[in-house]
């Protein structure tokens, strides 16, 4: 029986299978294009949220964008207070949706800044696995 | 207008009170809202209860529980849950009770017990975007930390600007004997800003307060009480919950940076009741950080956009102002429990359409704004309440 050394968010599934579920969304940023009207969303969506349409594929997304806006966590959730600050973004990917992550190897984050995708730790579940999933770094 | 009024108002302490219990909180403030109706409890033929986070607590079904607290058992009770703006969805829900005529009188009461939890950023966790936004360590303080700064990116507004709310919520609190801050001196923006990162540009004193607290209102028919101040209007809006996908989201307007369904609450709402936003003589908005108390100014249309902050800073929004806001303390003075606060603007808007907020009273009000949102602007309810026009037996407090 797992015993938790390091403290774990009180909040979270007991479960394996969520994380599992979402895995190509956190590794690969799959999210869906729709048939209808070409609209591409993150996360996949069940309903074009623009038309309605049901007709929607797959599709991963493109692992490079750009800081919409910036700001700085100095007081990480419980499970993510591996850093002593956590800058994080809004970062919109060059085929289209934006997504919320983490920045890391970075020190300073300037809107428009060229960014690329990671996999890097999330957090600790409550069962004892670890999440890994999308951050993005600088790019060259 | 909903022809439903707010016959009683009753509200506790706000604060942590390790030795009381939910169910204390929420009698004491049901039966202080009864008794300020002039009403038995008997009168109450129906209920709803709001709760954000009953898992601090570890209780749900409280409708029902709370019914049988009261006594008032088989009374149809129910729970409603819609983030920190189901307080005031609670409050939609009592209004439509009695007007589908099944129901007299519904009392409405919100309560939380934030001080049982171990953190309440985790405990508030389950209303972030739970797959990919949470589960990437963001939480609340976070996702709107991003909205501040893209608040002071489109529109060029300093940080002093944004932090005057905190100045302004304090004097009300200072001045409410059931807030946070009750008695606690007044605040500079220097001391907001000096206060600590939370997370930047967010600072600590520009946080709402998370707490124990609860508040009730009695709603009956509004040609029953003549005297009691009506709902000229309610209505809820929703958005996106995720912040990254309101992003180019063709219900959001492809921004983070307006408070959007609660400027089509607030359209509905006013249209209900007849009136437009420069009619508005008081407010209460949803400052569960400074950031927010703007853009929910802004959402309904008191101040332009990009424009309330720096009018909260000019004291546009103080006793003497333009339209005073938060005149309870709001989030960031008097508290955030976060289920209690959609009724806790309500209780305020009746005490200053009654005249009866003391010093903290604006000047001869007609019409009362209140508005509570949920999640990451993905939910927003707004109402408008009118000063009775029938012969009033709270006149004499003039």
């Amino acid at each position: 029986m797992w015993a938790p050394s390091e403290p774990i968010p009180r909040i979270n599934t007991a479960s394996g299978a969520r994380g599992w579920r979402n895995r190509h969304g956190r590794y690969r940023l799959v999210g869906t294009v729709c048939g209808a009207c070409e609209a591409v969303h993150f996360p996949a969506r069940r309903i074009c949220p623009s038309c309605r349409s049901a007709d929607l594929a797959e599709k991963p997304l493109s692992r490079t964008g750009k800081v919409v806006c910036a700001a700085e966590d100095h007081s990480p959730l419980v499970g993510h207070g591996g850093r002593p600050v956590r800058p994080f973004a809004i970062i919109e990917l060059d085929n289209g949706p934006s997504v919320l992550a983490e920045l890391v190897d970075v020190r300073t984050v300037t809107p428009g800044q060229r960014v690329e995708l990671v996999i890097r730790k999330w957090r600790r579940e409550s069962n004892g696995l670890y999440e890994y999933g999308y951050k993005f770094r600088e790019l060259p | 207008m909903t022809g439903v009024a707010v016959a009683g108002a009753g509200i506790t302490r706000h604060g942590f009170f390790p030795a009381r219990s939910w169910k204390d909180l929420i009698v004491e403030a049901s039966l202080a809202a009864v008794a300020d109706a002039g009403m038995d409890l008997g009168r109450i033929d129906g209920g709803m209860v709001s709760c954000t986070l009953p898992e601090t607590f570890e209780q749900q079904n409280l409708g029902a529980v709370t019914a049988d607290e009261l006594g008032l058992t088989p009374v149809p009770f129910g729970q409603l849950v819609g983030a920190c703006a189901g307080g005031l969805m609670a409050v939609q829900a009592g209004i439509r009770m009695i007007q589908s005529g099944a129901h007299r009188c519904v009392l409405v009461a919100g309560v939380e017990k934030q001080s049982d939890t171990t953190t309440t950023a985790d405990s508030m966790l389950s209303y972030v975007d739970a797959d990919f936004e949470a589960a990437a360590g963001f939480d609340f303080v976070d996702t709107m930390a991003l909205m501040h700064a893209r608040y002071l990116q489109v529109h060029g507004t300093s940080e002093e600007a944004v932090a005057a709310f905190a100045v302004a919520d304090r004097w009300y609190a200072r001045h409410n004997p059931v807030a946070v801050d009750t008695g606690r001196p007044d605040i500079t923006t220097a001391d907001v800003l000096d206060s600590g990162w939370v997370s930047k540009p967010i600072t600590r004193a520009a946080c709402g307060r998370a707490c124990d607290g609860s508040s009730a209102v009695v709603l009956v028919a509004a040609d029953e009480v003549p005297d009691a101040p009506v709902i000229a209007g309610i209505a809820q809006a929703t958005g996106p919950n995720g912040l990254a996908a309101k992003f180019g989201h063709p219900g959001y307007d492809g921004d983070i940076v307006r408070a959007l369904p609660t400027a089509i609450a607030a359209d509905s709402a006013y249209r209900q009741a007849g009136i437009g936003a420069g009619d508005v003589d008081v407010a209460q908005v949803h400052d569960c950080f400074t950031i927010m108390g703007s853009l929910h100014l802004e959402g309904l249309g008191i101040f332009p956009a990009g424009k309330a902050a720096l009018a909260v800073q000019a004291g546009e929004t103080a006793l003497d102002g333009r339209c005073p806001a938060n005149t309870d303390g709001g989030r960031i003075g008097l508290g955030h429990p976060t289920g209690t606060t959609g009724i806790n603007v309500v209780v305020e808007s009746v005490r200053q359409l009654r005249r009866e907020a003391g010093v903290r009273q604006v000047r001869d009000p007609e019409v009362a704004v209140c508005q509570a949102m949920g999640g990451n602007n993905s939910t927003s309810a707004v109402a408008v309440l009118r000063r009775a026009t029938g012969r009033s037996r709270h006149v004499g407090a003039e």
